[in-house]
This record gives structure tokens, C-alpha cells and sequence, in this order.
């Protein structure tokens, strides 16, 4: 099974970040063949629209599952469609949170958090 | 004279519709138009008896499901991650669609045609003082205000004087209403907030290249952090609003200040201070 790890950090050690539209990168782990490598999150550096940039790397690597914090609306109405399995990470590192999920012990995300209306403010404020 | 004059701030909630709509009012045949388009308020202080409206339309790509080869090149191109692909189709979110196109060149397939989208509309009226009052209203729920502005600004009639009523802050609305101004007046305060953001504005006016003059509202005494800074800046403080209580009054009750004839004398000879200001400029840049 395939495995995206929303993370701050490019290896098994770094620990998993509740960001999902934000965070540095995610870890895609491949736990039948026990490899993993290192995704960069184009989300970081986007204007707006962070969670489903991020969203979009996540369904283009192929993975059945995504471990993380908080999602947003877009990202989590995205992630469902492409049918991939939601589970709330408990704040270990990648290969820690690995563990949890191959023994069952992550709870599923069933709702999307609140909306970020991103860093382009087209109004006020600049 | 045939001006356009933008009316910005920085700051939010400093007088730029105070100043704007007065300033309106003294100027013969003055054309208003408020760019701040999430919250149009001159209307409460002009009184223009509405006429026409018309809808703002954007274009939002539509993707032909029986042409479209899911390739993803779209979704790539895509600056502002509006095109998403999940299962082998592309989804278009439209509020993150700035209609720049991209996607439709980058389709190898021709599958993308566009589709118009109202995000807004604009109206336009007669102030029973010969101000011809335009303003933008973006629909509720719609992130994106920049086109709204742009079609309201091709409203201006370069036979007259026109004033443009800026929404608060130095971000892209507040540049594309600035985009054909001849003139800006900054509206600020004298507290730390307002000298913050009266920095950034004039830091944007001049990478626009744009000249400008500052307008102290609610200034409580003549020398203050805002004063000191003009003085080193080297920029025109074209008038000051004294804080006072009988203003608040007359705005809370939707009145304008020039009803009073001291008001009405002041902002006239603000109007003199810009035309001004305008020629020093323009004989400087010549």
C-alpha cells in the first residue's frame, strides 16, 4: 500500500505536520516494498488555492492513504473523490505514523476544517 | 481641468469616502466612482438617483469531457491551482480562476471553451449635485474583485473630472484603480497605523510613478508622526480634517460636510491644492 505522510522534514524521522496545504512536503511511503521518498509540496508557495495544489501532488502520486492534521474543504472534497483513505496523524514521525495506521490505531478524518482564504487578498490590506 | 484622481489610504476606515464624496460635490460636473466594490458606501452620502445596471461577466474554461485526453497539461499551467485533476477528469474551481487562459493554450486537444460568469454588477446614477455617480458591487461569496473595477473604470469620460473612491489597502484592486489616475490623494490618520500604511502606499505610487499628495483626517494637532514624516519624505500634505465630533455627527447621519460652508470652502480649496500639485508634477516630469 501506498502512503502520503504530510511532513516537515525529508526522511522516516522527520516528524508528520498537521498542515496539509502548507506543508513543506510529504513523504510517500510504499509499505509492501518498504521504500519511501520525499514529495515537495507545491501548496507552500502558492498564492492561493495551497490545499488543492497539494491535494493534486497527493492524487498524482497514486497513493491509497494520506495521513495528516486538518484539511480543507476543497482539498477534503478532492481527496475523498479520488477515493483516497483520510487518517488524522497523532503528531509522531512518518515511520511512527506508518506503524499506527499498519496496526490500525488512526482515527479517519470524516469532515474538512475551516476554509483559508489563502494569501492573495484581493481586497484589503495588500 | 480634466483629472482623474484616485483617492486611497493604506489603511482602512481613514476617510477615503469622506474626502472622495465631499471632494465630488465641490467639483462641477465631477464624475464619482466607488471602486470599493465589497462595500460601495458614496451612495449614502451622493444620493444618486439609480438608473442602468449591468452584470460583470468573467470567463471560466469549461472542459469538453469527450475531447479532453486527461494529459494534465492544463492543470500545469494553472498559476492559481483553479484546474485539478482527479480520476482521469479535470475539474474546473472557478473562485480560484483568474480567466488569464493559460489552460485553453495549453490544451493540446482544443477541449476548453469558456463559459461567462456574473461575479457582480455595475450601476450607475445622478447625484441631485450634478455628480454622476458609478459604482461596483461584487456578488456575495466572490473572491475576485480586480475585473469588476477594471470594467467600472472604462466608464470614465475623459471630457470631465472624475474621482475614483479606492477600496482600502495597496493591493491589486487598489493598483488597477490607480491604473489611469493622473493624481492620488492619501487619506491617513495620525496614529501608528495610519503612518504604517501611508508607508506602503506611498512606497506603491512611487514605483508607479505616480504623483500624490497626503490628506491628514482626524488630525487632533497641526504637528504630528504623520506631519514629520511628509516633512522628511518631502511630500505635499494637501489638507488636514480636524477631529471633531460634529463631523462623526453629519457622516453617522449620512450628510455631507460641505453643507456646511466651512467645509465647503476647505474642500474647494483642496481641489485648487490638486490641480496644483498635478501641474508641479506635470511640468517636473516634461
Amino acid at each position: 500500500m501506498k502512503v502520503a505522510v504530510s511532513c516537515n522534514g525529508a526522511d522516516l524521522q522527520a516528524p508528520m505536520t498537521p498542515h496539509f496545504g502548507r506543508c513543506p512536503g510529504f513523504m510517500i511511503v510504499d509499505t509492501g516494498a518498504k521504500t519511501s521518498e520525499f514529495v515537495g509540496n507545491r501548496g507552500l508557495t502558492s498564492a492561493g488555492g495551497a490545499g488543492i495544489a497539494a491535494a493534486q501532488q497527493v492524487i498524482k502520486q497514486g497513493v491509497e492513504a494520506l495521513i495528516t492534521g486538518r484539511l480543507g474543504p476543497n482539498a477534503f472534497e478532492l481527496l475523498q473523490e479520488a477515493n483516497i483513505a483520510l487518517y488524522q496523524g497523532q503528531g509522531g514521525s512518518v515511520g511512527e505514523e506508518i506503524e499506527h495506521l499498519l496496526h490500525g490505531r488512526l482515527l479517519p478524518i470524516t469532515s474538512h476544517g475551516e476554509a483559508h482564504p489563502g494569501r492573495q487578498r484581493h481586497g484589503q490590506n495588500g | 481641468m480634466k483629472m482623474r484622481i484616485a483617492i486611497l489610504s493604506g489603511k482602512g476606515g481613514t476617510g477615503k469616502t469622506t474626502v472622495a464624496v465631499n471632494l465630488a460635490a465641490v467639483i462641477p460636473f465631477c464624475q464619482y466612482f466607488d471602486c470599493d466594490v465589497e462595500e460601495p458606501n458614496g451612495h449614502i452620502f451622493l444620493k444618486p438617483i439609480m438608473g442602468s445596471d449591468e452584470p460583470v461577466l468573467v470567463d471560466i474554461p469549461q472542459i469538453n469531457p469527450a475531447t479532453c485526453s486527461a494529459c494534465g497539461s492544463c492543470v500545469e499551467h494553472c498559476q492559481f491551482n483553479a484546474l485539478v485533476q482527479v480520476n482521469n477528469t479535470v475539474r474546473v474551481l472557478d473562485k480560484l480562476c483568474h480567466s488569464c487562459g493559460a489552460c485553453a493554450i495549453a490544451c493540446q486537444q482544443e477541449a476548453i471553451t469558456f463559459t461567462g460568469k456574473v461575479i457582480g454588477r455595475l450601476s450607475k446614477g445622478l447625484s441631485p449635485l450634478t455628480v454622476e455617480y458609478y459604482q461596483g458591487l461584487l456578488a456575495l461569496g466572490e473572491p475576485i474583485a480586480v475585473p469588476i473595477i477594471k470594467e467600472l473604470l472604462r466608464k470614465v469620460k475623459r471630457e470631465r473630472p472624475a474621482i475614483i473612491d479606492c477600496p482600502p489597502g495597496i493591493g491589486c484592486t487598489v493598483v488597477k484603480a490607480i491604473e489611469h489616475a493622473d493624481f492620488c490623494v492619501l487619506v491617513t490618520e495620525p496614529t501608528a497605523f495610519g503612518l504604517h500604511d501611508l508607508q506602503l502606499a506611498v512606497q506603491m505610487l512611487q514605483a508607479k510613478a505616480l504623483p500624490f499628495g497626503v490628506v491628514i483626517n482626524k488630525a487632533d494637532s497641526d504637528y504630528c508622526q504623520i506631519t514629520k514624516y511628509c516633512h522628511q519624505q518631502n511630500l505635499p500634505i494637501l489638507a488636514r480634517v480636524y477631529l471633531g465630533k460634529a463631523i462623526a455627527q453629519s457622516y453617522a447621519q449620512g450628510k455631507l460636510l460641505i453643507e456646511d460652508h466651512d467645509f465647503k470652502r476647505d474642500f474647494k480649496s483642496l481641489w485648487r491644492r490638486i490641480r496644483e500639485e498635478a501641474t508641479y508634477a506635470q511640468i517636473g516630469s516634461n
